[in-house]
């Protein structure tokens, strides 16, 4: 869906002479990122209101996609598998988020945290076949994960010891599922290797 | 009415651009798929390697 729309967007630009013919898969790739980025942010947002946590949903999005674009992790293998799990994900995670609000959980969270902070700094950057990066930015990227990790944890622990939890379960549930997914792309490649 | 449509264009192609420095500098997307990156994107880097 998301892939017709950026080649939709393409062709309306190439009409207008925008986008030379031999550019025009490498805009289709830009609008999909694009394209994708606002849609699945739109999808956060509108469980947010159904779930009444429209500010903490923004959050959570803001900071793992942040999070995801350095770190990598899994990847779906087509388009509709993303949009599901993705669309999946982004509920399960709001409605964790509006969980852990309803019940005040503190202890929880806070070992989760601990645990998802543990596995990002190990596993990180975890690239794919479709984007393989080389060793220089590997590096350069952990070092980003790494900062953007600590500015997260440093931004849960402190709204957690001002009493802003709301803010604090945001934080921690875009950790735990950064790390769910590098966790989940680590053994996919650990299998297709032994495959 | 044509000038409206051509910055319209400019502007939709300049985010799209935005959208590509900005994975070409990055491990991945933010979504769950990654479509595989065309040769081009080199092009976005920060550091031409």
């Amino acid at each position: 869906m998301i892939s017709k729309l950026s080649e939709k967007a393409v062709d309306v630009l190439s009409v207008h002479n925008c986008i030379a013919q031999e550019e025009k898969e490498l805009y289709v790739y830009g609008f999909f990122m694009l394209f994708s980025k606002a849609f699945f942010l739109l999808l956060t947002v509108i469980y947010g209101v159904l779930f009444g946590v429209v500010l903490e949903s923004v959050l959570f999005y803001i900071t793992f996609t942040v999070l995801r674009s350095y770190a990598g992790g899994v990847h779906a293998s087509k388009e509709r598998t993303c949009t599901i799990c993705t669309s999946l994900a982004m509920l399960l995670c709001v409605a964790a988020i509006r969980g852990c609000v309803k019940l005040a959980l503190i202890a929880v969270p806070l070992v989760l945290l601990v645990l998802s902070t543990i596995c990002i700094l190990i596993l990180s950057p975890l690239d794919s076949a479709e984007k393989r990066l080389m060793e220089e930015e590997k590096k350069e990227y952990r070092k980003k994960t790494y900062r953007i990790t600590t500015l997260i944890v440093s931004a849960a622990i402190l709204a957690l010891i001002c009493g802003l939890t709301r803010l604090f379960y945001p934080c921690v549930t875009s950790l735990m599922l950064e790390s769910l997914l590098l966790v989940a792309g680590k053994a996919k490649g650990v299998l297709s290797e032994r495959i | 009415m044509k000038n409206i449509k051509m910055a319209a264009a400019k502007a939709a192609k300049s985010a799209a651009e935005s959208a590509l420095k900005r994975n070409a500098n990055s491990t991945t997307c933010g979504a769950l798929y990654q479509p595989k990156a065309p040769a081009g994107l080199n092009r976005f880097k920060n550091k031409q390697k």
